[in-house]
């Protein structure tokens, strides 16, 4: 179920990214511009959602900089295509147009700011089911409607970054925020707004030998879904609503007009090392915690869902320095996610008696039948060789994950458990005034176990919420990724370049039944054009 | 009364003037002149000459320009001045002169950067009237408005909305709630020139006051509530000065308050400036030019807004077009200073066939077109003579041609009767089908002329004590030359009550025409011992309506508008520091007049069924309406009289600046179609006497003569509106450790809206199988009061160095209240039979008919419990970062946070407001 656990995965992302970010300000290293998997926007909106999938490759290094002012302005495209069975709440197809600037600045000799900004306008095609954008973000609580619809959105992000170094100690201190507003043209109209608002500090130990680092971070994101039905005067239009929890066991909403908010606020804390860092050998820990809640609210002032989640993550990287210019990394990803949902049960009463007519809604109680687990094993090797004016670089990795989802029970029961490959290499040129790369992955993914139960004497929307999802993942696939970089520079810092990143999936169906034997092929694309002065 | 009236205006103003010569001439013969020449150069940071950049005297209200060689020279009467020199694309210079000789400024300015300490975010205000509020280029430029309304968040009370431009955008001030007759008074004055649309009429069911158009497609159309926002670019706008309490006597045909565009002129770079954001698309395109030696300069500009506010429904989308082309040229003719101002204004909507799948399915079309050519010229001589120093004339002519063509289908719920009667009495009349296709247009073309003649006189009477002197005549005509509403008769666009299905065409309505004469006296007086500016400005405007039927009472009818503003600013010393303190008092009489709409109401003709014969047989079938026509019109018709007082306190301590404005607006005389029963008779065919055959003749009949009561609108002047209030403001001085400066704005406003015509009952009750017999009349009608605090704090944040400013705007709305008021009568004083005749009634007089019980309303169940929101707060941002001297980008994120608790309302229900985040971006490129 590895679409659902992907966006859980933003926990953790964050997690190592605090650790990233330390890097990206602490670390000035004098990195090639051609860091060919990094910073890639996922065409879905969220760009942390594609960063897990990289880790193996990007190593971390999530930017370039150096002690030098510069503002630049970059042009992207990213696309996907899938040709057979696909994740419903996203679409079989998606185009997305963005324009980025970026603007860096050293304040003094010991800080820096960064910031960025970007506009995405984009389409994803064939959502089925889902009323809502990125509806995989919220568990089962979803609304559900539409057999089909297109979902045109517009997201503007903003990220600033402040860091200071002092003798002992490092402190960093940014904010990001992306908001993303979607809305589907078919009845019933859906206008999404979503928002997700971070804030993060971070702080580094320098000791002689060893240092230590402290992140936080706290988002706090919310969705507000509004659902109308502009079939003019014709009088018969009306929306049916249906969703987990309360709907299925006290009523079916028949409405005109239907609003959702939900919200979410995400806490995490990471805390890393880096280990005798001046001798050839050294080790980086890291340790991860985060926590989110998720709570849903309708109109009429009532919380019908709330969704737990909570996820830890440890790695653990050897590196070593093997020559002057060889270097060797073997680092382990541990993590577990769990996710519980809660639904609460109310009654409409009389409120008031002086007036008649008059009801409300009070709480009568609550229910916890849903939960997911999720487990993931990773080891990566990295072996990376810089002659002068070169940069070569392999990676192999293996891997296993494991799911676990349930609803009331054993009524609804999947688990999905997979293994994964990965093998890659990378190669960098320099140049006085320009600069290339080329790049590759091969990622195998075999299905160990899969399995699903369901109760049909309980009525529900399986079908709608977990059997697709079930019937995408269930699969053996071979991912094959490659990427070229060329970068130019001329007059007065001005640099233009150009990235081009391409992915395919080749997947076939293996246990169930409907989708047996059935081929998949997802294809995926990234580019970008980029100005810098 | 009138020409006495008028007389003792002339008088006072004689008086004024000669006094105050007389003053000078002994001056004169003092040998001591009274009057000097202020020069000047203004030069850019190449020092180069600036020209035509704009030199105002403080507080003497006079502007002029710099001519072709970056010079200006005027005399004026001895005493101490600010002068305040702007040119587009400049800071703002700032310069204290006391004039005792001749005196000549090199002064450079620097061009605008955020880079700079000056940068100017929010709204400035006035010493001498806080509640003018001053938006200059500076913040325009980083609030980057796409409307009017998106920049009165920056005044005390001033709330954050998402913005809308799919609908009627109109303006409210300091009220809580909103209503017609408040944004109707909101006086739009572009470069001197009153805008409105008064001239602007529609009289069709649906659409027109008094019915309910806000579920429909034709929700946009509204008329009789001032100018829709929407239709004023702000991208040609250079500065906006907005007045919410008094204006000046120089302002008229305005109740609410007034908002000041001075458009862009001068020389300027290239400016392309684009802003997007989920609902908005905006892109403009501007520059300042140097035409040849000695012939001015023209600022040309451009843009284009597209606007779909709920994406989901293309046929709410608003696309418009405008241009501007502003001229500006100065000399000397007879060796005076003259400038000419010639501006040329265009507006077009675009993307006016409007469609989305509901229109297609339905084989609808929904076409809209609106142009608008407006022409301004305006003329300053600075005449320098005896009655005036400064002589400004203002010529313009706009002309608006704005249809709407809508075909649409109906569902008539079928067998609806239908008549074209246009005569009282009975008439054949015929069935609608259930469901067709039907057409019609409402076409507007206003034209309007505006002529406006100012004087200026300004004195200097002693060392501590000047005088200004402006008075001048205008004259306003709005000629609407459109067809008004276009409809077919046999197949009403709304059927369901055919009530202003006979419109007559606006062109046949006489031209809207207005004159006023004002004369406005400033004195300014120093009391030196105590440290101490006093200002008193009193005014008084007069306006008068001509080309109005000699039986309208408001037919050249002279009505005054007094105007009174006093004060007081004193310098404290305290130790080294000057504390400063200003307080205010006003007192203002504003006049709205009647629009055409209001004046010219058509008839309505209400049609009832007395025979309906419906065999299956089509051609058998036989309708029969008794048509009863009703005047709308009310000859008696008044100005919306606004009274207006406000005081004020303004204190600078120690850097900080505190201001409070309390204020009280009454009007009593609001127009509104206010509906009434009128009781109405007619014969109605009932059994027949004798076996029907074929088509049915009325004579074989019986008849029963019925009496009814029938709700019709009036236009009167009942609607009544009370505001109360306090507005508050604190800035702090600028945080250097953090670079921030903040203020905190807010206001409490409480408005009560009522009615002063008596409230009628008539009960549904059926006595002995007929309609109950009379309506009540109740002393008071429904008061509904509203009340709204609340409190903006406003963080900025300034770093020169990084060429970064960063907002945070707390918008922190404590609680909104509303509540029926316990005023309202429910027990009749009166009540009206089915004659016609009002007969009073004593409720506890014993021997009351128990008839009358059913006019009880005592037994209701009225909730008077106030219904007051749970506070709520929003945050919102936005940065601005400026990139080498060329760009300069934006992102603002409204409603990052939005924090709303649940409340209780006045049922007892649990309530809880919900906001979304909006965000987007602007960029704009300054090219040299």
């Amino acid at each position: 179920m590895n679409l659902k656990v992907v966006q859980l995965l933003v926990l953790v992302v964050w997690s190592s990214s605090c650790s990233a970010q330390l890097q990206h300000f602490f670390n000035v290293q004098n990195k090639p511009f051609v860091d060919l998997f990094s910073d890639v926007q996922h065409v879905t909106g969220l760009k942390n959602n594609e960063k897990i999938n990289d880790t193996a490759l990007v190593n971390d290094s999530t930017a370039v900089l150096d002690k030098a002012d510069r503002s630049g302005v970059e042009f992207q495209y990213q696309w996907r295509d899938i040709q057979g069975p696909y994740p419903v709440s996203q679409g079989n197809k998606t185009n997305d147009y963005g324009i980025k600037g970026y603007w860096q600045t050293v304040i003094d000799s010991s800080a820096q700011f960064i910031a960025t900004a970007s506009v995405h306008k984009g389409i994803e095609e064939n959502i089925r089911f889902n009323v809502m954008r990125l509806g995989h973000l919220y568990g089962p609580y979803t609304l559900v409607n539409k057999r089909h619809a297109d979902f045109k959105y517009q997201q503007y992000q903003l990220t600033a970054q402040y860091a200071a170094n002092f003798k002992y100690v490092s402190w960093s201190i940014g904010a990001d925020y992306i908001g993303d507003y979607a809305h589907t043209e078919t009845d019933p109209r859906a206008k999404d707004i979503s928002a997700w608002l971070g804030i993060n500090t971070a702080a580094r130990l320098k000791l002689p030998n060893h240092q230590l680092d402290l992140a936080v971070r706290y988002q706090h994101h919310t969705k507000n879904l509004d659902l109308d039905v502009w079939q003019g005067n014709v009088k018969y239009q009306f929306l049916l609503m249906r969703g987990f929890g309360m709907y299925d066991h006290d009523f079916m909403e028949s409405v005109f007009n239907k609003k959702r908010l939900y919200r979410q606020n995400l806490f995490e804390i990471g805390l890393g090392g880096l280990l005798f860092k001046s001798r050839k050998t050294n080790v980086i820990l890291d340790f991860n915690w985060a926590k989110s809640a998720l709570i849903t609210e309708e109109q009429n002032t009532i919380n019908l869902h709330q969704l737990a989640t909570s996820s830890l993550s440890t790695s653990f990287v050897l590196k070593r320095i093997l020559a002057e210019n060889w270097r060797a990394s073997i680092s382990t990803i541990i993590l577990n996610l769990d996710q519980k949902g809660t639904e609460n049960r109310y009654s409409l009463v009389k409120v008031n008696e002086n007036y008649s007519g008059i009801y409300d809604y009070v709480k009568i109680g609550a229910v916890q039948p849903y939960s997911l687990q999720y487990n993931q094993f990773k080891t990566v090797m990295d072996l990376e060789y810089n002659p002068d004016g070169q940069q070569f670089g392999l990676f192999f990795a293996y891997g296993q994950t494991a799911l676990e989802e349930r609803y009331k029970g054993t009524a609804f029961y999947t688990q999905i458990n997979k293994s994964q490959l990965e093998l890659g290499g990378s190669y960098s040129k320099y140049y006085r005034n320009k600069e290339w790369g080329l790049a590759f992955r091969f990622q195998p993914e075999r299905l160990r176990q899969a399995k699903n139960i369901k109760d049909t004497t309980v009525e529900s929307m399986y079908d709608e919420v977990y059997l697709p999802q079930y019937l995408y993942n269930s699969r053996d696939q071979d991912t094959y990724s490659l990427a070229v970089s060329y970068a130019y520079s001329w007059f007065k810092k001005q640099k233009v370049g150009v990235r081009l990143r391409l992915s395919s999936i080749r997947g076939i169906h293996l246990n169930e039944v409907v989708y047996a034997g059935i081929q998949v092929t997802e294809f995926f694309g990234n580019t970008s054009v980029f100005w810098e002065f | 009364m009138d020409l006495k009236f008028f007389t003792s205006i002339v008088g006072y103003f004689f008086l004024l003037v000669s006094c105050s010569h007389l003053v000078q001439a002994q001056d004169k013969n003092n040998s001591n002149p009274t009057r000097f020449h202020l020069s000047g150069r203004i030069l850019n940071p190449e020092h180069e000459a600036l020209t035509y950049a704009s030199i105002a005297l403080l507080p003497l209200d006079l502007t002029l320009s710099s001519d072709s060689e970056g010079v200006f020279s005027v005399a004026v009467p001895r005493g101490k001045y600010t002068v305040v020199i702007h040119a587009m694309g400049y800071v703002e210079h700032r310069q204290i002169v006391d004039l005792f000789k001749q005196e000549h400024l090199e002064i450079v300015l620097v061009r605008q950067s955020i880079a700079l300490e000056e940068f100017v975010i929010m709204a400035q205000y006035k010493k001498e009237s806080s509640d003018k509020a001053l938006i200059s280029q500076t913040a325009l430029s980083y609030i980057q408005p796409t409307s009017i309304v998106d920049a009165l968040v920056l005044l005390p009370g001033g709330l954050y909305s998402e913005p809308s431009l799919n609908q009627f955008s109109k303006i409210n001030f300091r009220q809580s709630g909103s209503d017609n007759n408040s944004s109707l008074g909101v006086s739009i004055i572009s470069d001197g020139v009153s805008m409105h649309n008064d001239g602007s009429r529609n009289q069709l069911y649906g659409i027109t006051a008094g019915s309910n158009p806000s579920f429909g497609k034709e929700r946009n159309l509204v008329f009789n509530a001032g100018l829709d926002m929407r239709m004023l670019s702000t991208d040609h706008v250079e500065s906006l000065s907005i007045t919410r309490g008094i204006s000046s006597a120089k302002s008229g045909n305005l109740s609410s308050g007034q908002i000041e565009l001075t458009a862009k002129q001068g020389v300027s770079p290239l400016e392309v400036r684009t802003k997007l954001d989920p609902n908005i698309q905006l892109g403009y395109v501007g520059k300042g030019f140097q035409l040849a030696r000695k012939m001015g300069v023209l600022h040309l500009g451009m843009d284009i807004l597209s606007s779909t506010p709920d994406v989901r429904e293309k046929l709410t989308r608003f696309t418009r077009m405008t241009a501007q082309a502003n001229h500006h040229i100065d000399g000397v003719l007879f060796e005076r200073a003259f400038t000419v101002n010639t501006k040329w204004n265009y507006t077009q909507t675009i993307d006016n066939f409007k469609t989305d799948r509901a229109t297609e399915a339905n084989d609808e079309t929904y076409k809209v077109h609106f142009n608008k050519w407006d022409f301004t010229i305006k003329s300053s001589f600075f005449v320098e003579q005896l009655l005036m120093d400064k002589l400004e004339l203002i010529s313009h002519l706009d002309y608006t041609y704005d249809a709407l063509d809508r075909r649409l289908l109906v569902y008539s719920d079928g067998g609806v009767s239908m008549s074209n009667a246009v005569e009282e009495g009975p008439h054949r009349a015929q069935f609608l089908p259930s469901k067709y296709h039907t057409s019609y247009q409402i076409e507007n073309k206003p034209l309007q002329l505006f002529f406006q003649l100012n004087a200026n006189k300004y004195f200097n009477l002693s060392e501590v004590l000047a005088q200004r002197i402006a008075y001048g005549v205008e004259y306003n005509s709005s000629k609407n030359y459109g067809m008004g509403a276009v409809v077919n008769p046999d197949l009403p666009p709304f059927p369901h009550d055919n009530t202003f299905i006979r419109p007559r065409a606006n062109k046949d309505i006489p031209a809207l025409i207005h004159t006023a004469y004002y004369l406005e006296n400033q004195l300014q007086m120093q009391l030196k011992s105590l440290n101490t500016n006093l200002n008193l400005t009193t005014g008084l405007r007069v306006s008068q309506l001509l080309n109005l039927p000699t039986s309208y009472s408001l037919n050249n009818k002279l009505l005054a508008e007094p105007r009174l503003q006093l004060t007081a600013q004193t310098d404290y010393l305290w130790g080294n520091r000057v504390l400063t303190s200003n307080f205010r008092l006003g007192f203002g009489q504003q006049n709205k007049l009647p629009t055409l709409d209001y004046l010219y109401p058509d008839k309505i003709y209400r049609d009832f069924e007395v025979f309906n014969w419906y065999p299956n047989r089509e051609e058998e079938r036989l309708l029969w309406t008794h048509t009863s026509i009703h005047n709308a019109e009310n000859k008696k018709i008044e100005v919306n009289r606004n009274q207006k007082f406000e005081w004020g306190v303004d204190l600078g301590l120690f850097d900080f600046d505190l201001s409070i404005t309390g204020f009280e607006e009454r009007s009593n005389s609001g127009f509104e179609y206010f509906y009434s029963y009128i009781p109405i008779s007619y014969v109605k065919y009932t059994t027949p006497k004798f076996p029907v055959q074929g088509i049915p003749d009325l004579n074989h009949f019986n008849t029963q003569d019925v009496q009814q009561f029938a709700m019709l609108p009036t236009v009167i002047n009942s609607s009544k509106v009370i505001k109360k209030g306090l507005e508050y403001r604190i800035n702090t001085p600028k945080i250097k450790a953090i670079n921030t400066q903040i203020e905190i704005n807010g206001a409490y406003y409480k408005t009560t809206y009522s009615n002063n015509q008596p409230k009628m009952y008539y009960p549904k009750n059926l006595i002995d199988n007929e309609s109950y017999p009379y309506v009540g009349l109740y002393d008071q009608s429904r008061i509904h009061t509203s009340s709204r605090f609340n409190t903006n704090i406003w963080i900025n944040t300034h770093i020169p160095k990084l060429k970064l400013v960063l907002t945070t705007f707390i918008q922190a709305v404590w609680f909104t209240t509303s509540e029926r008021g316990q005023g309202e009568s429910f027990i009749p004083s009166a009540y009206l039979d089915k004659n016609g005749v009002t007969h009073a009634l004593d409720w506890s007089a014993p021997s009351r008919d128990p008839l009358f019980n059913a006019l009880d309303l005592t037994s209701e169940k009225i909730n008077f419990n106030q219904d007051k929101t749970a506070p709520s707060y929003t945050v919102n941002f936005k940065g601005t970062k400026e990139f080498k001297k060329f760009g300069k980008l934006s992102f603002f994120i409204n409603n990052i946070i939005g924090i709303q608790s649940k409340y209780q309302d006045a049922f007892q229900v649990n309530q809880k407001s919900w906001s979304a985040p909006y965000f987007g971006v602007e960029l704009t490129f300054k090219l040299e």
